[in-house]
């Protein structure tokens, strides 16, 4: 009989994604090895995760409440988790492959005198003696390798869209609060916390870029509009652009595409006004679907798009987007 | 009475002059063999056998003695050069001769001294003339070249003073006798005049002890200061002649310390010139002094100068390799050379490489291409035609490989080159060959940016695949690749090796290119950095241009080996914008493009093409003048 804990990463008052990954994972291991699928959440306040955790059919959700626990200071948490280990005994911990579990589970593994297997893909229970079967790529990805170890608690992270998402049940989990002794002194200290805005052009699904084809700064507000419509439709839809318009300053750096810029592949990549320099190509050619909108038929940009529009934006675009609009 | 003097008149303490002469000459030759001593303890065994060229240690000697390269586009340097050299080593020669005539054999008298008088005369007064145009150049043109630092005042104002004394002491000399023979001795003769022969005689001593004190501590200072050059010049000259393109540190060494940071290279660099956090002569100060702190004696030679920031040292990534800096550099300093040696350093501890160069490397390393992660990506540009040309393994049915290249096999724009040039060898009757796929990458990228062991592995399935289809004979789309089949494979099979311009040159000398078409256009003709200047080919393009019916070839202002880089060179096509200063390299070029009213631009390199290409397009004069390359324009004068 082996139990499994899962800790829930949050992301503001929710739960980061592939918690919901967990979930399902946790539940089918804890059924294979009889035992219990558990949650866990830590913060200063994580009542309002907490609750949402509890709606996914887990065995046991618990809580730990403590102002110290508001940032991810490592110390504290590792110090929180080797406590929660010690106390709850699960056979497996799981987290997200995250930044956090980087940080978090070799330290554990260390002071629990086990062993930690980060990044994994596939979990699998052994019949013969219950101990689970990691199943994680090396190599750069050319070979898989499925690793055993003998040590409690097994501790492993999970890559991220490596199983479904978990669904709610209709019924709610039982809560219990875990008390624990939070460190009070720390080599670490928060003073202040920054927010950086930071645009992620290699999350969206859908980019609609810009380049020296666009005429007017204002025109961009175009490809705002349309980017909107999209997110309207809950796909992550983002401007970029090519590296002309960076130079002269319409747009920050962190929009720029290709080379000198971000790497992208999204579902779909408009291009507006852009030839396509081949720094340019490198950085979206893997996109699956390139639109692509130019006066200019004979530019590169055309050699690699799916479709092409030989027309000028300014007529395009604000029909596109009105074509956009009734369809929403 | 004949005419001449008494060497030491009226002077006491003759001894103690050449006590002091004897120990300034000794520390002298010591800090000259210090220098000596560690290029030696520096270099390995083999750089150090130099040969003995009489042709070109002639060439050297008469280059230091006219300073010929001094005077190249730079007219009154030359003559400020001139003027110094001669006027120090005719006073230093007379010094050493009146020693002989005082010690050995007493020989100036009558007419020759006369003519000695005279001679040193003229050359007190070319130094002082020199000197002070050193001086108006650097502090009252205050040319953007020159910097100006503790030593680039003492050291001028020293001779200044050594010139004035030694005129001083002269006509102190004169005043007191006033020997008719003595008006040869003009200057001297002249400020004689002025002075009273009771306040001469009184203040003659101090003259003569001043002007001998400031004249034997000019010579200490040589070996601490950028007048190290007098030595270290002919050395570097020479040697760089014997050298030429092979890499040897003596040379880097020599050089280093051979540049008295003249600045001629900043004024020419196209990093520098848009406005980069970059100078090959900081660079080159940067390198001396660490080569210096780093290595016995641990510590910095030129106390003078507070020059040779290290931080000059981190500027290693905007260096195109253009190669300007050794057109211009009068001890023929090859900077990029020694920004070569702290990126190979840098590859190998891992810590300076910027995460953009380290991406297309690990491109390059898996994928055979710095660009696309697909080496089928390679075959995306070859028509049925072409396709028919793909050498079949074990087979050799064909006269010459062309190899395509990375950048011409998978960039849409630079394809234009492969299709028009198989276009142009098809109807010459070329029986050609393609590796398509099986083309490695020749390995140019990972050596211009440091990776050595990832260009000896390029360059080994290079070789690797030449040896299996018996490939001998090679022409390439790439300057680049054609440069470094050149100058690095020279170890392994023998290659006759071409790049597209010769061989089409080749095939229009041997009249199989005949040009029909009358194109009637205005063209320029951009020179490719490792075309031009690296592979020294500047007639052949411009010929074959010339020679197309109805074609007006206009120069750019910077042509031939004064070519300014497109700025893709040396791994910067891969390089992010952070490196960017005021303006684009490839936009200072497009704009003199566009100046010359050319309607097209051609070039002879796929980076130069697409560089060229995009950057008129930035500047929005696409309309204008057109990106051409040499093919594409040879192809439309054929068909």
């Amino acid at each position: 009989m082996g139990d499994v804990l899962i800790l829930a990463e949050l992301k503001g008052s929710g739960l980061e994604k592939p918690t919901f990954e967990l979930i399902t994972l946790a539940k089918q291991l804890a059924k294979e090895l009889n035992g219990k699928a558990l949650g866990i959440v830590l913060g200063k306040d994580p009542t309002e995760p907490a609750q949402e955790l509890r709606r996914f059919g887990l065995d046991l959700v618990f809580k730990v409440q403590d102002p110290a626990l508001e940032s991810f200071i490592p110390e504290i948490w590792i110090n929180a988790l080797e406590q929660v280990l010690k106390e709850l005994k699960p056979q497996v911990f799981l987290m997200a492959h995250s930044p956090m579990a980087r940080d978090l589970l070799p330290r554990l593994a260390v002071r629990l005198n086990s062993i930690s297997t980060m990044d994994c893909v596939e979990l699998k229970v052994d019949p013969k003696d219950n101990r689970l079967l990691r199943k994680k790529p090396i190599y750069g990805g050319n070979a898989m390798a499925v690793l055993k170890c003998n040590t409690n608690p097994e501790i492993v992270s999970l890559r991220k869209n490596s199983y479904p998402m978990a669904q709610e049940n209709g019924q709610l989990s039982e809560l219990k609060d875990l008390s624990l002794n939070i460190l009070k002194t720390t080599l670490t200290q928060v003073l202040e916390t920054k927010k950086r805005e930071v645009v992620e052009l290699d999350k969206a699904e859908v980019i609609i870029s810009g380049g020296r084809g666009v005429a007017e700064r204002e025109d961009f507000a175009q490809l705002e509009q349309l980017a909107s419509l999209f997110e309207k439709k809950g796909i992550k839809a983002l401007v970029g652009c090519s590296r002309p318009i960076v130079d002269k300053g319409w747009m920050s750096s962190d929009r720029q595409v290709g080379l000198t810029g971000t790497m992208v592949a999204p579902s779909l990549y408009i291009a507006i006004g852009i030839s396509g320099a081949i720094q340019h190509l490198v950085g979206m050619v893997r996109s699956k679907k390139i639109i692509a909108i130019n006066t200019d038929t004979g530019c590169n940009m055309f050699k690699v798009a799916d479709y092409g529009l030989s027309e000028d934006y300014k007529e395009i675009l604000p029909l596109l987007i009105k074509k956009l609009e009734e369809m929403l | 009475m004949f005419p001449g003097r008494e060497t030491f008149m009226g002077i006491e303490g003759k001894g103690i002059f050449y006590i002091m002469a004897i120990f300034t000459i000794l520390f002298f030759v010591t800090l000259i063999s210090l220098y000596f001593y560690r290029w030696k303890r520096l270099s390995n065994e083999d750089e150090l056998k130099i040969p003995l060229d009489s042709n070109q240690l002639f060439q050297t000697i008469l280059e230091i003695l006219l300073g010929l390269r001094i005077f190249k586009n730079h007219i009154t340097s030359g003559i400020m050069h001139f003027l110094m050299f001669w006027g120090f080593l005719v006073l230093l020669l007379g010094t050493a001769i009146l020693s002989i005539h005082e010690h050995i054999l007493h020989f100036i008298q009558g007419r020759l001294y006369l003519i000695f008088s005279f001679a040193l005369e003229i050359a007190g007064l070319m130094l002082l003339m020199g000197v002070v145009v050193a001086i108006f150049r650097r502090y009252v043109e205050r040319l953007s070249r020159l910097e100006r630092k503790n030593e680039d005042l003492i050291l001028p104002l020293w001779i200044l003073l050594v010139v004035i004394t030694g005129f001083l002491v002269e006509a102190a000399r004169i005043s007191q006798t006033y020997p008719q023979w003595e008006k040869w001795s003009f200057v001297g003769w002249t400020i004689a005049q002025q002075l009273n022969p009771q306040t001469s005689s009184k203040v003659y001593p101090f003259l003569w002890w001043t002007h001998a004190i400031l004249s034997l501590g000019l010579l200490v200072f040589i070996p601490f200061s950028k007048f190290f050059h007098i030595i270290g010049a002919p050395i570097s000259i020479y040697l760089q002649r014997v050298f030429k393109d092979t890499e040897r540190n003596v040379q880097d060494l020599v050089f280093s310390d051979a540049c008295m940071r003249c600045g001629r290279c900043v004024d020419i660099c196209p990093s520098t010139q848009a406005g980069e956090h970059y100078s090959p002569r900081d660079f080159v100060q940067a390198v001396r002094r660490s080569q210096w702190e780093e290595n016995w004696p641990n510590r910095e030679v030129r106390i003078l100068s507070n020059s040779g920031q290290k931080e000059a040292l981190l500027r290693l990534w905007h260096c195109t390799t253009c190669g300007a800096c050794l057109e211009v550099c009068p001890v023929y300093g090859p900077t990029f050379r020694l920004v070569l040696k702290q990126r190979e350093q840098a590859v190998e501890e891992g810590t300076l490489v910027p995460e953009l160069m380290a991406q297309t490397l690990e491109r390059l390393y898996k994928y055979d291409n710095p660009w696309m992660s697909s080496k089928r990506e390679k075959l995306g540009w070859l028509d049925e035609q072409n396709k028919l040309k793909l050498i079949p393994q074990g087979k050799r049915e064909f006269e010459l490989l062309y190899f395509v290249g990375c950048t011409t096999s998978v960039d849409a724009r630079a394809r234009g080159i492969a299709t028009s040039f198989t276009k142009i060898m098809e109807m010459s009757g070329v029986n050609y060959g393609l590796l398509g796929d099986k083309e490695p990458c020749c390995g140019d990228i990972a050596k211009r940016v440091g990776e050595i062991g990832l260009f000896m592995e390029k360059k080994d399935s290079c070789q690797e695949v030449f040896e299996r289809y018996e490939i001998n004979k090679i022409v390439t789309s790439s300057p680049h690749c054609y440069y470094t089949f050149k100058t690095e494979y020279k170890d392994g099979i023998l290659l006759e090796t071409w790049h597209y311009s010769t061989f089409l040159y080749e095939l229009l000398r041997k009249a199989v290119l005949q040009f029909k078409n009358n194109l009637n256009l205005k063209v320029t003709y951009h020179d490719p950095c490792y075309l031009g200047r690296h592979s020294r080919i500047f007639d052949e393009p411009r010929k074959i241009i010339t020679s197309i019916p109805g074609i007006n070839l206009v120069e750019m202002p910077h042509n031939r080996e004064h070519s300014l880089c497109c700025g893709g060179g040396g791994g910067r096509m891969w390089q992010g914008n952070e490196l960017n200063g005021r303006e684009r390299m490839s936009e200072i070029r497009a704009k003199e493009a566009v100046a010359t009213g050319a309607e097209v631009l051609i070039t002879a390199c796929p980076l130069c093409l697409i560089m060229m290409e995009d950057a008129i397009k930035s500047l929005g004069h696409d309309k204008k003048i057109k990106v051409m390359d040499l093919n594409e324009l040879v192809l439309e004068a054929l068909a």
